[in-house]
């Protein structure tokens, strides 16, 4: 086991070289694509909707699937985002979703 | 276009500020981290290849596909495809930074570029939006992500096993809880409420009908595209290229 521990096998580190060029391609393709423009009108109003627009829909599908539990967890999280710090607004989201399961199961 | 350089006082605060911002949002990396380590070495990865892959890739979900789909012979081209795709939302994510960090000079852009996350990448134009990002806070909430990231996925691949399932502690949630955390902070009243709505029945729906993970993509362009074109949307002014004008 340990002998095998840093093993680097040349077809391993071409499959990982082509990840990270993959990867570092598309971080700096949007830069690259509009980093010399100033974003104004529909263009600024598009990217001013895109973080918020990013973040919903990578959770979106989880929630939904979620079930009636997480939803109850993610309106917890929600709100006590508004108020709390992000930690404990996390702490919140999770502690009352493991509650909730815990009452369920 | 001139950089504003900080004092190294104001460099070193600001990099404090960007590592006490990021510090909650390690506890969940961590364990994400000494699962895909773990997982790697189960697929027949050696420590020292899965924690090179954290150290040269730092995607997430993108690692955790590729280690789903890492067999004997290794598929190169296929790993390189599906990381690309799952990764695509970077396109758009440097896209929305790109005013910010073209500040920093060329050169630094592309080396911090390297590091962008979604949770780097929410934190840093969150700080944007309160004031002034630089480069020195931008480093703040990167450095610390990835040093987690890889030494956990070291730790994961040689201790092996340490999580077996993160549902059962809750952990399945910690991330859906920090998106929706870092959602938060781009919340901007009445004009939010059309394109997340949008945002989030478009995800449901592709990731219902599509494979993969093009319902992150999907989504979050039916949210901006409806950002541009609900009613107002085109005298909207940017709050960043007012900063800008007093730069």
């Amino acid at each position: 086991m340990t002998a095998d521990l840093f093993t680097l096998h040349p077809t391993a580190l071409l499959a990982l070289s082509g990840m990270a060029a993959g990867t570092y391609l598309t971080r700096i393709s949007g830069f690259l694509l509009l980093g010399h423009l100033r974003p104004q009108g529909r263009l600024g109003a598009a990217l001013d909707a895109l973080p918020g627009a990013v973040l919903i829909a990578l959770v979106a599908p989880q929630v939904a699937a979620g079930g009636v539990l997480m939803w109850v967890a993610s309106a917890v999280t929600i709100v006590a985002a508004r108020r709390l710090p992000t930690l404990l607004a996390i702490v919140a989201g999770v502690a009352t979703l493991l509650l909730l399961r815990w009452v369920v199961a | 276009m001139t950089m504003r350089e900080l004092p190294p006082a104001g460099r070193r605060a600001d990099f404090f500020d960007g590592v006490i911002a990021v510090l909650p949002l390690l506890v969940a990396a961590a364990p994400f981290g000494l699962l895909v380590g773990a997982l790697g070495v189960q697929k027949g990865m050696s420590p020292a290849e899965i924690t090179l892959m954290s150290l040269t890739t730092f995607a997430g979900a993108s690692q955790f596909v590729a280690v789903e789909m890492w067999t004997q012979p290794v598929p190169v081209l296929g790993l390189a495809i599906a990381v690309f795709v799952v990764n695509l939302r970077h396109v758009l994510m440097s896209a929305a930074i790109a005013p910010q960090v073209r500040r920093f000079g060329l050169l630094r852009a592309l080396t911090g570029l390297f590091f962008l996350t979604d949770e780097s990448w929410a934190l840093a134009l969150r700080r944007a939006n309160a004031g002034h990002l630089s480069l020195a806070y931008y480093l703040g909430l990167c450095a610390p992500l990835y040093g987690t990231w890889s030494v956990s996925t070291a730790i994961g691949a040689v201790v092996g096993g340490v999580v077996d399932d993160p549902a059962r502690f809750g952990f399945d949630f910690v991330f859906v809880a920090i998106m929706l955390c870092l959602a938060g902070g781009f919340w901007q009243g009445k004009r939010s409420v059309l394109p997340w709505l949008v945002s989030g029945a478009a995800a449901i729906l592709a990731h219902e009908w599509l494979p993969g993970v093009w319902y992150v993509i999907i989504g979050a362009l039916a949210g901006s595209l409806v950002g541009a074109l609900q009613p107002g949307a085109a005298r909207q002014g940017r709050p960043l290229d007012a900063q800008e004008a007093l730069s």
